[in-house]
């Protein structure tokens, strides 16, 4: 076995929610014997601060560096989430639910959404919100107060958190330098590369020269190394995801009341408006098209409608949809939005991060970044964009909107294959392929997709049969959700506990 | 909340009936076995379950059937408890195979243990394989617990304690053909799965959709049809079915056309393991069971005469008795259910009897049919999603099974090293194969699969005996103590001796 040389210094250019993510998770992974790692950021530069929403996997990343929850919620201001809440998607005036954890439970092999949609032809109308503890226990604002993921006789469920993202990047910081990663202030002015393209070093403003064997890219939009360095390409899902803009305002909170378990995300004109509690604030934003809405008009919308006075002056936040064909490159790794960008409907900035990050730890390389290991790795990577991207892609086209040109566009648009494979396949008789990102009945079904047909294995339940177990299923998550605490008890129970 | 409804679905599934009759033609153990499993996977359900037994389908019974792990979970699916089989002696626990001379090597030096560890330990949460390679230990045979039993003769029976030796193997099994078609039967009698001997006369199919409604019986007898299994050896009266079909060949990976077989009864205790050995023309399986040793010699037809093949089996077994020859060709279904018909057993694909058998690719499929249970429409994209299901597992299997036999490393350094014309270079592999065959040459890694066939342990046992032409192992290592590691290494080796001491002997 001829074992090359190995990575004895790690470069990772730009700090925030990326930067300090890899940084942490290396330093965590990488055992200092091994090599050194150097983050390089500059306090001129600003950072994005992406997804204060999250999907439960950063519960996952955070157990893996030993971060118990109390400091994490302490840090970051985080409140607990269970899902998302979309309104005026399907239609103006509609609402669902997408939760964490699925509806019900398989019953006698039999998904519990068919269930559900049998229940609904004999014409019972509860919605399918009603068989999730994650959705009904989020609209009641309550929370379990076990902090572990219960899987239950009636339904399983699990929950993430709203964070500041820039209050968790600023703890990752703390966390990686404690850990021995050097922080560098400055900013990179040129770029010497090797004979066969690879990075050689990066040259601060300074002067300063900094070499290394493997460079981490987290310039954000700017993609300094993988686009301006390594010429990467990037591919452009503009015309599937048609938002570009996005400008965001935090605001006061009212304290007296109960912090909502779940992101709203309610739909606009031209895009859509989220809003997120943390503990001590709300933010808030606008994201919608350009080519069909003014700047100003979109920032009306958005001031016109906070639940609090605006704590800030708002900010304005320009992008494109789309992907770097390739992530990793001779020996650069971009990870977060120099990697690629996808809006922040589905909470999964923070998520495809960690998967970067994850998938790089995997795979590890050596100074010669096998290409093998490279091609394993980008194909990793470009899968789950794509799962993200189609699934994002469903919100916006299934839809009976058509209030403006911009809904107009996103029923009309053409989709990519896969996403039609999929949708056809749920439009028939409820169907979902595995693997897929997300609880597919819910948004489907919220998004007005309604299976033409059940599995007809449910013909053989009596119709009695079938409504006394949808009651009883209903009535089991109603007694299981009263016996619940107040969300926000839960994040001063867990604040307490911290304090001792 | 969401109360709209364009479609009024309680109108439009009134056409959409749910299946009521169910024919299985073909009733062998793996039409038994469907039945079974429809019987009890649609428990509660008002279907009728026929298993047509037709003389046109009778082939030779098969004595000895081996099945992969997944046969455990399909046993849970049936309720079937797999001690009982287990205690007639039904049932032997396989912990893997042993492969003699499937390399240039004329000695010993090339054979290897191909054991069933599952989980296995690693040193700072880096995988054991890493650390061996690492270390330079390149038998990696010695620190694994089902090798050891392999290589001692030993009984080891896989327990849910976490913490000991032994909890982390998955063994595969070695099935008495006729006892386990009898204790099949004797579950479908308890199912009320009817039994119907006769040959089919006529078959009546939809104008408008050509799904099969009803088959008609030499006996006069009509049988209606909703859903049919074809489990025939491609039955002369299905053939209006079966000549659309569509398989893809894999004959250029797995050249072996040929199967021929037979067994030797014997008292002599029986082995936790199969026996492979690479011949001419092909190679050998020698399985036993608790009264009878089997062997099979896959051969290609183009490099082997049929009287060669007999020497050859022969040579191994000189008593062999009830020697048969069939002729089978390595391939697939592109569409295993089309319209109301879903093949299944050998006319579905057929990629070799070990590792992956019909039997196994059959169970998956059910389970597959069960999770996407179709309507009486057999509606379009359901029956796309679970033809993309099963297609999945034939594909892994295929490249499993390619791996293990053809694939030889040596081929590409050197073609004159090459030892049998059978062998496959790096580059000759399907594509995907060739990637992970790569990934794993070039850092000991593995992509893992949702719901695969074929585990990430499973790879990973296979690749570190068939890729030892490796690049490099997890740099993370070099940050580590070697002497740590190295001790590590020798407790594991002790704890594996002192695990082995626990085992019975296998017989």
């Amino acid at each position: 076995m001829m074992q090359s040389a190995n990575i004895e210094n790690i470069v990772i250019v730009g700090g925030g929610t990326a930067g300090w993510m890899v940084a942490a998770a290396m330093a965590n992974r990488l055992p200092k014997r091994l090599c050194n790692i150097t983050l390089i950021e500059s306090d001129a530069i600003g950072t994005v601060g992406v997804g204060e929403s999250t999907i439960p996997h950063i519960r996952q990343f955070n157990q893996t560096l030993g971060i118990d929850e109390a400091t994490f919620l302490k840090e970051t201001h985080a409140t607990v989430k269970l899902g998302i809440q979309f309104n005026d998607w399907g239609a103006i005036g509609e609402s669902y639910f997408h939760p964490f954890g699925e509806h019900g439970q398989i019953t006698q092999g039999i998904d519990f959404h068919q269930y559900w949609l049998k229940a609904r032809a004999l014409g019972e109308n509860h919605p399918i919100e009603d068989y999730s503890i994650a959705a009904t226990a989020a609209l009641a604002r309550k929370f379990p107060l076990s902090t572990q993921d219960k899987q239950t006789k009636f339904a399983d469920y699990t929950y993430s958190y709203h964070i500041d993202a820039t209050a968790y990047a600023r703890f990752l910081r703390q966390y990686s330098q404690t850990r021995g990663v050097s922080r560098v202030e400055g900013k990179v002015a040129s770029v010497k590369q090797h004979n066969n393209q690879f990075i050689q070093s990066v040259t601060l403003e300074s002067g300063e020269e900094i070499a290394g064997d493997l460079f981490i890219d987290c310039t954000g939009f700017r993609a300094l190394l993988i686009e301006k360095v390594l010429d990467v390409p990037f591919i452009d899902w503009s015309h599937w995801l048609p938002t570009d803009t996005a400008v965001a305002v935090q605001c006061d909170l009212d304290r007296t009341n109960t912090t909502k378990p779940y992101t709203q995300a309610t739909a606009r004109a031209s895009g859509w408006q989220w809003q997120i509690p943390l503990q001590h604030r709300i933010g808030n934003g606008h994201v919608f098209t350009s080519a069909y809405t003014k700047q100003q008009d979109a920032m009306d919308v958005l001031m016109n409608s906070l639940p609090g006075k605006a704590i800030a002056e708002p900010k304005v936040l320009r992008f494109k949809a789309g992907r770097r064909q390739e992530s990793w490159q001779k020996n650069c790794v971009a990870i977060g939005l120099s990697s690629g960008f996808l809006e922040p409907l589905e909470s999964t900035s923070i998520y495809l991060i960690q998967q970067g990050i994850s998938k790089l730890l995997e795979l590890f390389p050596d100074k010669q970044c096998n290409q093998t290991v490279i091609n394993e790795y980008n194909q990793c990577l470009g899968q789950s964009y794509e799962l993200i991207r189609n699934f994002i892609i469903l919100h916006y086209h299934a839809t009976k909107r058509h209030d403006s040109d911009f809904w107009l566009y996103c029923q009309n648009m053409s989709i990519p294959e896969e996403l039609e494979r999929l949708i056809s396949l749920f439009s028939e008789s409820g169907r979902a392929d595995l693997g897929q990102f997300g609880v597919w009945p819910a948004v489907c079904i919220g998004q007005n997709i309604m299976p033409k047909y059940y599995d007809t294995r449910l013909d053989n339940m009596t119709e009695a049969t079938l409504k006394q177990f949808m009651a009883g299923h209903r009535r089991n998550i109603q007694d299981m959700v009263a016996s619940f605490p107040n969300a926000t008890d839960y994040i001063n129970e867990q604040l307490a506990k911290g304090l001792v | 909340m969401t109360k709209s409804n364009s479609i009024n679905v309680g109108s439009a599934s009134k056409q959409n009936l749910p299946i009521k009759n169910i024919v299985i033609v073909g009733a062998d153990v793996i039409g038994w076995s469907a039945a079974v499993a429809l019987a009890r996977g649609l428990g509660g359900q008002n279907v009728n379950i026929t298993i047509l037994d037709t003389k046109s389908d009778h082939a030779a019974p098969n004595k000895s059937l081996h099945a992969s792990e997944h046969i455990f979970d399909f046993h849970r699916l049936l309720g079937i408890q797999d001690k009982n089989l287990l205690m007639h002696g039904h049932m032997k626990l396989n912990l893997g195979a042993k492969f003699h001379a499937f390399n240039r090597e004329n000695q010993a030096a090339g054979d290897f243990v191909l054991g069933c560890d599952r989980a296995m330990p690693s040193f700072c949460s880096i995988e054991l394989h890493q650390v061996l390679a690492w270390l330079g230990l390149n038998d990696p045979e010695k620190y694994s617990i089902s090798c050891a039993a392999i290589n001692s003769n030993l009984l080891a029976i896989p327990t849910k304690q976490t913490g000991t030796m032994s909890a982390s193997f998955s063994p595969s099994v070695n099935l008495d053909g006729d006892a386990y078609l009898q204790f099949m039967q004797g579950a479908a009698k308890h199912l009320a799965i009817k039994i119907v001997q006769a040959d089919i006369k006529d078959l009546e199919q939809d104008p408008e959709n050509g799904f099969v409604t009803q088959i008609t019986l030499s006996s006069g007898q009509i049988l209606d049809v909703d859903l049919l299994l074809d489990n025939s050896q491609l039955n002369p009266a299905l053939q209006v079915l079966s000549c659309q079909r569509d398989y893809i060949n894999c004959g250029e990976y797995l050249p072996f056309d040929s199967v021929l077989s037979g067994f030797e009864p014997t008292q002599t205790a029986a082995s936790p393991f199969q026996q492979f050995y690479g011949v001419e023309g092909g190679w050998i399986e020698i399985t036993t069971h608790s009264n009878l040793r089997n062997i099979t010699l896959h051969y290609s037809s183009q490099l082997f005469q049929d009287e060669a093949a007999k020497q050859v089996i022969l040579s191994h077994i000189p008593n062999v008795q009830g020697v048969s020859l069939t002729r089978k060709i390595a391939r697939y279904l592109t569409k295993p259910l089309d319209k109301n018909c879903l093949t299944i057993g050998q006319a579905a694909g057929y990629l070799g009897t070990s590792p992956i058998s019909s039997l196994v690719l059959m169970q998956r499929t059910l389970s597959k049919l069960l999770e996407l249970f179709p309507s009486k429409l057999c509606l379009p994209q359901n029956t796309a999603e679970l033809n993309k299901r099963i297609l999945k597992d034939y594909q892994e299997a295929l490249h499993y099974t390619a791996l293990m036999i053809p694939f030889s490393e040596q081929v590409q350094e050197n073609a004159e090293m090459q030892r049998y014309s059978w062998h496959l270079s790096i580059d000759q592999l399907p594509p995907e194969l060739k990637h992970k065959v790569e990934l794993f040459q070039s850092s000991g890694r593995i992509g893992s699969e949702l719901n695969p066939l074929i585990s990430r342990d499973a790879w990973l046992n296979l690749l570190k005996h068939k890729v030892k032409n490796r690049h490099a192992y997890e740099p993370v290592l070099h940050a580590l103590d070697k002497h740590k590691a190295a001790q590590f290494i020798e407790q594991l080796g002790l704890q594996i001796e002192q695990s082995i001491s626990r085992y019975r002997p296998y017989s």
